[in-house]
C-alpha cells in the first residue's frame, strides 16, 4: 500500500504521516524504517534532524539515510514480514537528485534538463523498489507550488521535477492526504 | 465558464484538456501570465477583470487555468506584490462567475463549486 502526504512548511504533515502508519500497524509490532532524505548541511539542518528524531522517539522507527540512489536502498532483513516505511522528505530526494550534491552541480540549460529527467527516473523506480521491500509505504512530500514566484531556470527545474514526481505519487498512490494545520484533507482514497 | 486553479506544475493544463475534450480552443491557459502582462502594460485592475471575464464568455463555454499565487511571502518588491493581489481579486471575480471551479493538487483535481 502506497500513501503520500502533501502540504506546506510547518503544516503537521510530518507528525500526521507518523501516527498515521503507526496507527495502521495497529497491534502489529513489526518493524518500521524511517527513510531519511535531508542531507544535515549546517546547525540549522543539524537541528530540524534533532527536532524529527524526538518526534519519533518512542514510536519504534529505525532511521535509514538515504540522500540519493533510492533505488540503491536495502531495507534491513527482518524475520518474515515486510517492514512498514515513511519516507521524507520527497523535496529533499528531489533536490538531492537533482543538483547531486555541491561537486556535481548542472551548469547551464541542457545539463539541468538531462539532470532532471534522470533524477525523475531514479526516484520514480526507486519508489517502486521501496514499495516492493515495504509491506506499507507513506511517502511525505512538499508543497511548494504556490507562491506565485518566477525563479531562475534551475530552481524552475526543481520545481517541474518535484511536481511531475508528486503528480506520478499521486497515481500511484492508494490515498493521497493533503495536510492543513494538522487536518488532513483525503483527496484519494481514504479517509483512514 | 470552468476555472481551474491549483499551484504550478500540478497538472492544470491536463485537466483542462481534458475537459474540453481537447479543443484547446475553448482553453484560456496561464492567465495570471495574462494578468502579469496587463498590469505591466499599466492596465488597471477593473480593465482586465472585465477583459477576462469578456473573453471567458461565448456561445461555447470557455476552460481558464491559472496559477495559486498568494500562498508564499509578501514579496518587498510593490509590482509583484500588486501582481499578486490583482490575480488573487480576479480570480475570486472569476470563480463567482464559474459554473464550476476545480483545484488540482499533484493532478488530482478536487471540485469547489459546481
Amino acid at each position: 500500500m502506497l500513501i503520500t502526504v502533501t502540504g506546506g512548511s510547518g503544516s503537521g504533515k510530518s507528525e500526521f504521516a507518523e501516527n498515521l502508519l503507526l496507527k495502521l500497524d495497529g497491534d502489529e509490532p513489526g518493524d518500521r524504517v524511517y527513510v531519511a532524505t535531508m542531507e544535515p548541511f549546517g546547525e540549522e539542518a543539524a537541528r530540524r534532524v534533532k527536532r524529527h528524531r524526538r518526534m519519533r522517539g518512542g514510536k519504534g522507527f529505525e532511521t535509514v539515510e538515504c540522500y540519493r540512489n533510492l533505488k540503491g536502498l536495502s531495507l534491513p532483513e527482518s524475520v518474515g514480514k515486510r517492514p512498514s516505511v515513511l519516507l521524507e522528505c520527497m523535496s529533499n530526494l528531489a533536490a538531492n537528485e537533482l543538483y547531486g550534491g555541491a561537486d556535481r552541480f548542472p551548469d547551464g540549460e541542457e545539463a539541468l534538463k538531462l539532470a532532471a529527467e534522470r533524477a525523475e527516473l531514479e526516484i520514480l523506480s526507486g519508489v517502486e523498489r521501496l514499495l516492493g521491500q515495504a509491506g506499507r509505504l507513506i511517502v511525505v512530500t512538499n508543497d511548494v507550488f504556490s507562491d506565485g514566484i518566477s525563479y531562475d531556470a534551475s530552481t524552475e527545474r526543481y520545481l517541474a521535477l518535484l511536481g511531475a514526481v508528486n503528480r506520478r505519487l499521486a497515481a500511484l498512490s492508494d490515498i493521497f492526504v493533503e495536510v492543513v494545520c494538522s487536518i488532513p484533507l483525503y483527496l484519494k482514497g481514504g479517509p483512514l | 465558464m470552468i476555472l481551474i486553479i491549483g499551484g504550478a506544475y500540478q497538472g492544470k493544463g491536463e485537466l483542462a484538456l481534458k475537459l474540453a475534450k481537447e479543443d484547446k480552443n475553448r482553453i484560456l491557459f496561464n492567465i495570471h501570465e495574462r494578468i502579469g502582462a496587463g498590469l505591466r502594460a499599466g492596465k488597471t485592475r477593473e480593465e482586465l477583470e472585465e477583459e477576462l471575464l469578456g473573453a471567458a464568455s461565448g456561445p461555447e463555454e470557455r476552460i481558464l487555468t491559472v496559477d495559486e499565487v498568494g500562498c508564499g511571502v509578501v514579496p518587498v518588491d510593490t509590482d509583484l506584490r500588486e501582481y499578486r493581489e490583482v490575480t488573487g481579486r480576479i480570480l475570486c471575480a472569476l470563480a463567482k462567475e464559474a459554473r464550476e471551479v476545480y483545484r488540482v493538487v499533484a493532478g488530482i483535481p478536487v471540485k469547489m463549486k459546481g
